[in-house]
């Protein structure tokens, strides 16, 4: 479950870590596996996945010391889908936390 | 498994990629070692928590056939995109023979609609033309019955005697008393002679073969011009419909593939996340 759940909102934790501020992949799994556990597996076809969608644009930087990296930016329609999908989240949490809470009532009710 | 060893796996598996491709995907999982390095764990422990390239490869080829498909619709990029489905090992095998048997069956449908509509329209093309510029010139057969009419409005005892001048021999006579007239035709040398009776839907062609016996054949009479227009119409509406089916089948079984490929890619990018 906890898994699944993961999966459908992965997309969303790195675009909002990308509205932070613009990122490189072993970055922004650090960013999310502060908080959470990310495959770091899955990192890779989930940003060609986010640039294919155009949510995310790449773009190189040259460093002095060593070959150059890629960095990942928001889209305007990246920017557009995490909003999207933040409200939706939101959305989700509180119907969730509605339901736990009225069936917490209950079993009180019935415990009385 | 080291770098080194995890990056030319990569790049074997991804050979047939265009080379800028391979080369953008194989720089970044270079930096991601690099920053992994630097970030002090070991080339082991990378490779490990990236997976298996080869499954890894694989994955970006489905996406990468994909996409190629989205953007233009040709059999072989759909064959690609059927191919790197069952790559991914999640399609079975036993699943995919169906599945290319019906996409054989569709093929062949569609050309077989095709030959009939095409065959339809050069038909009713010749036909309309006909019509209007009486060329090319279409061998009717004579409808005898319409024959028989005309000779009926010519009078009870008007029997037709014709005689070419090389010895052919068309005759039509009466025969009052059995209520049926009879058509003769035969040639000067009496090889061919077509005997027909107007109130029987079919002829008897008698031909001499060269042994000098006589053979009885069914003489098939040729398609009326009303048979010809029916025909022609018909054929048009049945390979248009044909071809219409076929096309509607078709749409609706890429989408279908392009939703199970995408599906089964959502399978797999789970099934990973439940790995690591």
């Amino acid at each position: 479950m906890k898994t699944q759940l993961k999966k459908g909102t992965l997309d969303m934790c790195v675009l909002a870590a990308l509205a932070a501020g613009d990122s490189y992949a072993y970055e922004l799994v650090s960013i999310l596996s502060r908080s959470m556990e990310v495959s770091e597996g899955t990192m890779y076809p989930l940003m060609r996945r986010l640039q294919a969608e155009a949510w995310v644009s790449t773009y190189l930087v040259e460093s002095a010391s060593g070959p150059s990296r890629k960095y990942y930016t928001l889209t305007a329609e990246g920017r557009r889908q995490l909003v999207l999908m933040q409200q939706e989240w939101q959305e989700f949490v509180s119907d969730v936390n509605s339901v736990l809470q009225l069936a917490a009532g209950q079993t009180k009710g019935e415990a009385s | 498994m080291n770098q080194h060893e995890f990056i030319s796996q990569l790049q074997e598996a991804l050979s047939r990629l265009p080379e800028s491709e391979r080369q953008d995907i194989v720089a970044d999982y270079q930096e991601y070692f690099r920053d992994g390095l630097a970030a002090g764990r070991s080339e082991a422990d990378i490779a490990a928590a990236l997976g298996d390239p080869q499954q890894l490869a694989r994955e970006l080829m489905a996406r990468h056939h994909m996409a190629r498909w989205e953007s233009r619709k040709s059999v072989g990029n759909l064959l690609s995109v059927v191919g790197s489905i069952a790559g991914l090992g999640v399609l079975n095998f036993l699943l995919a023979i169906p599945f290319l048997f019906y996409l054989w069956l569709l093929t062949m449908g569609a050309l077989a609609s095709t030959g009939i509509l095409i065959g339809g329209v050069v038909l009713f093309a010749t036909l309309a033309s006909n019509a209007l510029f009486g060329w090319p010139g279409i061998q009717e057969a004579r409808d005898f019955r319409t024959l028989w009419s005309s000779y009926e409005q010519a009078g009870p005892s008007a029997n037709i005697h014709i005689r070419g001048s090389n010895g052919e021999r068309v005759d039509v006579v009466r025969d009052a008393s059995a209520g049926r007239v009879s058509v003769h035709i035969e040639s000067s040398d009496g090889s061919v002679s077509v005997q027909r009776s107007a109130s029987e839907a079919r002829g008897v062609l008698r031909s001499v073969n060269e042994d000098g016996q006589l053979d009885d054949n069914e003489l098939n009479i040729g398609i009326s011009h009303e048979g010809a227009w029916i025909a022609v119409v018909l054929m048009i509406v049945v390979g248009a419909g044909g071809l219409c089916l076929c096309y509607w089948m078709a749409r609706w079984t890429w989408r279908g593939l392009l939703a199970y490929g995408r599906y089964q890619l959502g399978m797999l990018v789970k099934a990973r996340g439940l790995d690591g």
